[in-house]
């Protein structure tokens, strides 16, 4: 056991964070509210030169084989720089549980192009946006040569962006997951106007038809494996949101002067930032818990689960703190913090809520 | 990163779970009717100072036995060299071996001495008081207290004014101790005294080790809020202590003290333990027991269960990272202090929330009779202690902002 970093994975974390804080103006969220796509295709092409989009693929698909854990340390760094952009779906949502799932055909076409820059992303469809639910909005039905889609699903990020989408369906009572062209005719996708960063929109499908080769097999515990992914690596994008609220709360104390002497010299305010800095890593190393486990391929149930609820409420704390402390400038426009606390409100809804995951938890401990 | 234990880390788990299934004293039980220990690395039911020096004959052997046995393996101070009668374990394998001591449930002998005060004489003492106390405090024989807190002195440490005077070859010792943790049990005192009354407060401290019987020494125990005796004052009155018994230079106790509360553990067994309190709760709520004493609406306790579940995961990830950092060679920052923070305050909630599984039934001191043996609501008063016990959470949070974050003073 070793919670530490290696060597290796400090390099990754450092080159990434480099980067990122040097395409910042150009690429955070604020720059890219007026494309229409909400995120930098600058940007993403220059993440996928740099094999940020391989690196944590499995190397039979034409990645680099650095595993999961390696794609939360890019995700941390894409939180921490508030950077929206379509990773989260294409790699982890898609590309990981295709390559995991999928025949060879399709992880040559859609792990490979991933691996090569293409957007994807990824449509839950679950009633009332219960994560967890046993069901979907959208409905297939068998038609000759494939399925016929219809339904509509809420919160897809970067759907006007992606070519395809992975859509979770209701198939004879079970689950099924197809893999949709967006440019098809019956693929209607609106914008939501919504409190974080990433775009996201309700896209209704309307008799798509899907060939039958676009069936990953696999059905539930397709669904199931996107749903631990994803819960993680929203997980590892807030410990990196968390960590900047924290930092930028310190450095503010350090500075901001009343009553003669730096705020940060009060006790209530030190306090303050002293339930932050253990809520982070409290929140980081149970997050990497959750993505060790996953990456391992081990039982991960209960790490995902727990680490979801305890990491969105510590990054909920961490915010309100980081408010009180900032006061009213936090509270501007203008000022960073408020990108945060939207970005830590959105991540902590997806794949799930505290409240959803503590319920996990109490049911998997029988009570 | 990785949570799994390398081959050689989990060949030291299973060495230790066999020698602790082949090696416990059969009939060392708990004690039904005894307070818990404070001390948060011990065990619940025992307390093996008071169980070494127990007037029951068969307690007393089986608590000498048993530190017997570890010493043989030198597990009662593991991290020390072999040559004062240690294993020369690596921070890893000593949090192996606490975690595993506490999942068998079984005491920890001499933690006081063994894992504070022994690395606070290594890394400060002269080789002639390493050879003269370690090997005694490895092989379970030799008990050590330590004599920081007075009655004006808490968190505000420096301020002791225990008073010490050389007079040729050794110092006189006037003043008094407070909430002196099983002092009472001890052979043996390290005691922050005051040798420069005119230097400014931190420059003026000395630490001494008095040995418990000399004469002008004075114990007594002090009654807490359960009516057991975990503390005591001491009173010195022109006790002669040698003064080859100074630890590191004169006037200079403070870096000595600071070595020592350096050590204050991160809390791995504590961890282990809340987590089996809460799997018993947890098993008790599955069992048919519940139905007699548990409360019928349990929506919100399933969820604060759940919570502290959470929680107990989180606390046992700080706890770990601290060791990983150590066994690293990384500089320690704050984790220590976070993990003691956030294990003290989730003492606390986990008691309360055990004990509201069970309505009016928690008002029972009485352990025969009551659910589980009334461990939640003896817990939640043994918690009480849990965030000024061994520094103030307020300290702690002080140290984590001062020194790990850099704000300022």
């Amino acid at each position: 056991m070793d919670l530490t970093l290696t060597a290796d994975q400090r390099l990754i974390r450092d080159a990434a964070a480099g980067f990122l804080s040097a395409r910042a103006t150009e690429a955070g969220t604020r720059a890219v509210r007026t494309e229409t796509s909400g995120y930098s295709r600058t940007l993403w092409k220059e993440l996928v030169d740099l094999g940020w989009t391989g690196l944590p693929l499995p190397a039979s698909d034409g990645g680099e084989g650095a595993g999961f854990l390696t794609a939360c340390l890019l995700l941390e760094q894409l939180g921490a720089h508030q950077i929206p952009s379509p990773y989260l779906p294409s790699v982890v949502c898609a590309a990981f549980p295709i390559a995991r799932f999928g025949t060879p055909g399709q992880r040559e076409e859609f792990v490979g192009g991933v691996v090569r820059g293409r957007v994807l992303s990824y449509a839950r469809a679950a009633p009332r946006g219960q994560w967890e639910a046993d069901a979907s909005e959208v409905l297939a039905t068998p038609v000759p040569g494939g399925y016929r889609l219809s339904g509509e699903a809420w919160f897809v990020p970067y759907a006007e962006a992606a070519e395809q989408l992975l859509v979770v369906a209701e198939l004879d009572g079970d689950l099924a997951v197809f893999v949709a062209d967006t440019a098809v005719p019956g693929v209607h996708s609106a914008e939501l106007d919504v409190v974080g960063s990433e775009p996201q929109y309700r896209v209704e499908f309307r008799d798509v038809v899907v060939p039958a080769s676009r069936m990953i097999d696999g059905g539930r515990a397709v669904v199931r494996l996107i749903s631990a992914l994803g819960a993680v690596a929203a997980c590892a994008e807030m410990v990196g949101g968390a960590e900047r609220v924290l930092d930028s709360t310190v450095r503010y104390a350090r500075t901001r002067e009343q009553f003669g002497r730096p705020i940060g010299s009060f006790q209530a305010v030190q306090h303050h930032c002293a339930d932050m800095a253990v809520d982070v890593l409290g929140a980081r190393l149970t997050a990497y818990e959750a993505a060790w486990r996953l990456a391992e391929g081990l039982p991960a149930d209960m790490e995902v689960a727990v680490a979801k609820a305890a990491v969105s409420e510590a990054y909920r704390r961490v915010c309100a703190l980081g408010h009180q402390v900032h006061g009213a400038i936090g509270f501007t426009y203008e000022h960073d913090l408020h990108l945060y606390s939207r970005h830590q409100f959105a991540c902590s809804l997806a794949f799930g809520d505290a409240d959803a995951h503590l319920d996990y938890v109490a049911r998997a401990l029988g009570i | 990163m990785h949570w799994a234990d390398s081959e050689q880390d989990a060949a030291f788990r299973d060495e230790v779970r066999a020698f602790v299934r082949g090696s416990f004293p059969a009939g060392y039980e708990p004690d039904p009717a005894g307070e818990n220990s404070l001390e948060p690395e011990d065990a619940l039911g025992y307390e093996w100072s008071a169980d070494r020096v127990s007037p029951d004959p068969v307690r007393r052997g089986h608590a000498r036995a048993w530190a017997a046995a570890l010493a043989g393996r030198g597990w009662v101070a593991p991290r020390l060299p072999e040559k004062y009668g240690g294993a020369g374990c690596s921070p890893m394998q000593e949090l192996i071996l606490q975690e595993e001591l506490m999942r068998a449930g079984v005491p920890t002998v001499n933690g006081i001495a063994a894992f504070l005060f022994a690395p606070t004489l290594l890394a400060c003492g002269t080789e002639e008081q390493r050879a003269a106390h370690l090997p005694g405090i490895a092989r379970g024989e030799v008990t050590w207290a330590q004599g920081f807190s007075e009655p004006d002195a808490g968190s505000d440490l420096a301020s002791v004014r225990t008073r010490a005077v050389r007079r040729g070859g050794e110092y006189v010792l006037n003043g008094q101790k407070v909430w002196t943790s099983l002092a009472q049990y001890a052979d043996w005192l390290f005691v922050l005294v005051r040798t420069d009354p005119e230097a400014p407060k931190h420059r003026g401290l000395t630490m001494l080790l008095v040995d418990a019987g000399s004469p002008g020494v004075a114990i007594r125990p002090i009654r807490d809020i359960r009516g057991a005796e975990p503390f005591n004052e001491m009173f010195f009155t022109d006790v002669r202590v040698p003064a080859e018994n100074l630890v590191g230079a004169e006037n200079e106790g403070w870096r000595v003290a600071m070595t020592a509360l350096g050590f204050e553990r991160a809390g791995i067994g504590a961890t282990i333990k809340y987590e089996r309190v809460l799997a018993q709760l947890v098993e008790y709520l599955r069992s048919g027991h519940a139905a007699s004493f548990v409360r019928d609406d349990v929506a919100v306790l399933r969820r604060e269960i759940a919570k502290r579940y959470l929680e107990t995961r989180v606390l046992h990830n700080l706890a770990r990272y601290s060791v990983s950092k150590q066994e690293a060679g990384e500089v320690p920052g704050y984790e220590a202090s976070a993990s003691l923070l956030f294990g003290a305050e989730l003492n606390q909630r986990l008691a309360r929330t055990g004990a509201s599984a069970f309505g009016p039934f928690a008002n029972l001191w009485q352990r025969g009779e009551a659910p589980l043996g009334a461990l939640f609501t003896h817990l939640r008063f043994d918690s009480v202690a849990a965030t000024f016990i061994g520094g103030a959470a307020e300290i702690q949070r002080q140290i984590i902002a001062c020194r790990g974050l850099g704000l300022p003073r």
